[in-house]
């Protein structure tokens, strides 16, 4: 009961995040450069240090988000989960638990995952799009420092729920 | 009464000695009664401590009512910033709503002038990512809207539906890159294609060599997208250049999509 619990509450936040996302773009568009799912994702990969976390948190962010745009539906499960992956095997090889390494994690996974939906819509949409290497790295900027205070809000939400 | 006095002027003597002595005694109490000596110094030397004591009293009084002043009128003062607080509250709910009342009149009567079905809708939602240029919108099939449905709004056109559920429906606006609209240049009557550029100027593809296209020009629907209804407005152009075949036309859409609220969603007769 208490693991099904869990599991409704991890659902929750992951909801949560894109609501909050989308709501956020809505009243100041330039916010679309964070990617507040994304950052949800992270959290949970690397709190969690399971694989089974980051795909089922990837799936299902990606598909609530998606939903809500003009994307194909896999898109951003596609780029969540492969994303995913790789943090968590940055964070078996590194700590992922100070405030540089949190930092780099969030800088360079977004990137990655920016990179990786550029290519996807170039491959499955047929788009000759450029890579805009500034807006890029503006995004990955963006989510890092907000990821980071979400990241220890996050940490303090959970050790209160443990207590 | 000749045996008890003597004479008549004894008489009178002895009333007039009787009347002066009462006349004295009558002075000497009143005197008493007015100024008496002990009483006087008492009261000298009383009345200077029993001024000052009033003189502190009337002073403690006054410290002490001006506090109770002083609170009562911090009080007060609060209470009426409070007050203000929420009749500015108030007002700006009032201003807001009032801005919403111009919106919704400017929308019914663009309504009024469309020949088109059309429901009014609210944006409840933005992006969801950074990739494309998308509103959520607070209608969906149950109110009658459909994939491809135009959205529009007094200022031009907005964007068209791409996705609906039964209660909501994702609009993509002409903005994104991957929107494209058939547009007419007002004056040139020239047809293209706007392309949006993920901002608020878009670029028209296929104008031909041969048309005069001017600077300033409306951009117009053309319909033949059969999405939106022929001219509506889209924006206006702002570059033009030459190019091999086609012209190099660039436009500045109309609407301000970052900041939408209230939009009409033009209802289309469903293809199944």
């Amino acid at each position: 009961m208490f693991g099904f619990l869990r599991y409704v509450a991890v659902l929750l936040l992951i909801m949560l995040m894109v609501v909050l996302q989308v709501v956020l773009t809505r009243y100041f568009p330039r916010l679309s450069l964070l990617d507040l799912p994304l950052i949800a994702v992270l959290y949970l990969t690397v709190a969690r240090e399971s694989l089974f976390w980051t795909v089922v948190s990837g799936s299902v962010v990606g598909f609530f988000q998606d939903s809500l745009s003009l994307s194909p539906l896999g898109m951003n499960g596609l780029t969540k989960i492969s994303v995913g992956c790789l943090a968590y095997m940055a964070n078996s090889i590194f700590a992922i638990d100070r405030v540089a390494t949190r930092l780099a994690l969030i800088f360079v996974s977004s990137i990655l995952a920016a990179l990786l939906f550029s290519g996807l819509r170039i491959l499955f949409l047929n788009r000759n799009e450029m890579i805009l290497g500034e807006r890029i790295l503006w995004s990955g900027a963006v989510n890092a420092c907000i990821g980071l205070p979400l990241f220890y809000l996050f940490d303090k939400i959970v050790q209160s729920s443990v207590e | 009464m000749k045996q008890l006095f003597r004479s008549t002027r004894e008489v009178v003597l002895l009333v007039v000695v009787l009347f002066a002595h009462l006349i004295l005694l009558s002075t000497q109490v009143t005197r008493a009664q007015t100024t008496p000596l002990l009483r006087s110094w008492t009261l000298e030397v009383a009345a200077p401590m029993l001024r000052s004591l009033v003189g502190s009293f009337s002073t403690i009084s006054r410290i002490w009512y001006g506090y109770i002043d002083l609170r009562q009128t911090k009080e007060e003062n609060q209470r009426l910033k409070d007050e203000v607080d929420r009749y500015r509250q108030t007002l700006i709910q009032y201003e807001e709503k009032i801005k919403e009342l111009d919106r919704l009149q400017t929308l019914e009567a663009l309504q009024a002038g469309l020949d088109l079905p059309s429901v009014k809708a609210k944006i409840i939602g933005g992006d969801s990512n950074q990739w494309y240029n998308s509103r959520i919108i607070d209608l969906g099939l149950n109110d009658g809207i459909i994939k491809d449905s135009a959205v529009i709004c007094p200022d031009g056109v907005i964007g068209r539906v791409v996705h609906a559920s039964k209660t909501s429906a994702v609009v993509q606006l002409i903005t994104d890159p991957d929107s494209g609209v058939g547009v007419l240049l007002e004056n040139s009557r020239a047809q293209g294609v706007l392309r949006g550029e993920g901002k608020e100027t878009g670029a028209i593809d296929y104008i031909d060599t041969t048309a005069k296209v001017l600077v300033g020009e409306k951009v117009l629907t053309s319909g033949l997208d059969q999405i939106y209804p022929k001219g509506l407005l889209v924006g206006y152009v702002t570059s033009v250049g030459k190019k091999q075949i086609f012209q190099d036309v660039n436009m500045k859409i109309s609407v301000d999509v970052q900041r939408l609220e209230d939009v009409l969603v033009l209802k289309k007769e469903s293809q199944s």
